[in-house]
């Protein structure tokens, strides 16, 4: 009996960090209606992918990570395999720090996702400029990357919500 | 050890596999194409449901948007209309006149229908590539190459037609190329989109006499977009860049018309000439 109740505890601590990337994807592609917005949507994927990397990497294994990524290019219109590419570049830094992460309080926390979104930022610019073999405006990316950090400190309220009501620290 | 030993193979395994996506992926191959349309395809009706609440808190702000500027507009369209019925007059003589004219000339003009209005589902969500998905698709009779529009102008053309989906190149993209004229000269140019609001006029003849404000018309060359339907006009011109400020909001789009645009078959007409003039002779 108790067996299977906690098979049933760890479905759901398996499901949940790779459902609310989904999820994330799905806000990030929607049709706000805003001028701009579409140009500073926050990287909310790369928020959820280092939270759940950093706390329960069990729950988010490479093939999850690249699944998200692949699913944000399509859905995005973007080149297949940019964004599976940097997301899995993240995982495998946080992942390898992953210890001396977890022990820091949330301010040190932050700060390193500062760092890893400026970071990906570069690089997304980089790569999409040689993609084009044009240099692109650093401008809107930028942005992207203040935005996503704003943001951090809501996702990472929800999640860790989250992560107390199912219990996923694996 | 081994757990994390699986784990950094299954990572390089994985990056590799995205990397030779981002080189290979890319070079029009029908696999991963069919790939592409088959998952939006798949997502298209959730994103409809999640895009519930966005469509509602939007449909709000603009009806107590109206609301406020109910006096106002109505005045404003008050004035308008007496405007519009004189130029009501006017144009229908113009019509008349371009009508015999045509005759005259034995003009043939391609054939111009809406396939579909389609909803707009989803954005990029990058400032790098501007297109969008819509929920209509080869079921509708959507083909590859179809120019967009909604009521105030062009917006773009498809690029990958799923069965029940749509990705509409945006004009504003770096990858979009449209051949247009100037409405008061009939010049041809080419609209070039660089990512920004506002495209570039390219190819535009030295001596060429730009002014901002002037109007900027689809040409038709290309066989792709219908001649004479309206892009934007000229905003800025600076160190011989034009660009043009486009008439459709490309933020704010709801709904969209997916245009058939058949040409004159002028070889058809010919014959269609020819074998009349023996049957006369008969």
């Amino acid at each position: 009996m108790i067996i299977e109740e906690k098979k049933r505890i760890y479905g759901i601590k398996a499901i949940l960090p790779f459902l609310s990337c989904i999820i994330l994807v799905l806000i990030m592609v929607q049709s706000y209606k805003i001028s701009n917005l579409t140009n500073l949507m926050p990287f909310l994927t790369l928020i959820a992918v280092y939270q759940w990397a950093v706390y329960a990497p069990r729950t988010m294994p490479p093939i999850a990570v690249f699944l998200i990524g692949i699913l944000q290019d399509i859905l995005s219109g973007g080149p297949l395999g940019m964004t599976a590419l940097f997301l899995l570049i993240v995982r495998f830094i946080v992942v390898g720090q992953g210890r001396k992460l977890l022990g820091q309080d949330f301010l040190f926390n932050w700060l390193m996702f500062l760092l890893i979104t400026f970071a990906y930022a570069l690089l997304n610019w980089l790569i999409v400029s040689l993609y084009y073999d044009e240099w692109q405006s650093f401008l809107f990316i930028l942005g992207q990357a203040i935005f996503t950090a704003a943001f951090f400190p809501i996702i990472f309220m929800i999640f860790n919500w989250l992560r107390e009501i199912f219990n996923v620290k694996v | 050890m081994v757990k994390k030993l699986n784990g950094k193979i299954s990572t390089a395994f994985l990056i590799i596999l995205s990397l030779f996506l981002l080189l290979f992926g890319q070079k029009n191959i029908k696999a991963v194409d069919q790939f592409r349309v088959s998952v939006e395809g798949f997502f298209v009706p959730i994103l409809e449901v999640t895009a519930f609440p966005i469509r509602s808190v939007d449909a709000a702000f603009e009806w107590a948007g109206r609301l406020v500027s109910a006096f106002n507009e109505n005045e404003h369209l008050r004035e308008e209309n007496i405007r519009l019925r004189k130029s009501m007059i006017v144009a229908s003589q113009v019509v008349i006149d371009n009508e015999r004219l045509k005759k005259l000339l034995n003009i043939r003009e391609g054939k111009v229908t809406i396939i579909a209005s389609s909803r707009i589902v989803a954005d990029t969500g990058s400032p790098f590539f501007k297109s969008t998905l819509i929920n209509s698709g080869t079921e509708d009779g959507l083909k590859k190459d179809q120019a967009v529009a909604n009521e105030y102008g062009v917006i773009g053309r498809t690029i990958n037609v799923g069965a029940s989906s749509a990705r509409v190149l945006f004009v504003t993209d770096i990858n979009s190329r449209v051949p247009v004229k100037f409405s008061k000269n009939g010049v041809n140019m080419i609209l070039a989109g660089d990512n920004s609001s506002y495209p570039l006029l390219n190819f535009l003849p030295d001596k060429s006499d730009v002014k901002v404000g002037d109007v900027i018309l689809t040409s038709g060359q290309g066989k792709l977009f219908p001649p004479d339907l309206l892009i934007g006009h000229v905003i800025k011109i600076m160190d011989g860049r034009v660009k043009v400020k486009l008439a459709a909001n490309l933020y704010r789009l709801n709904y969209v018309s997916i245009l058939n645009y058949e040409i004159a078959d002028l070889s058809v007409q010919h014959k269609q000439k020819i074998n009349l003039e023996k049957k006369k002779k008969h």
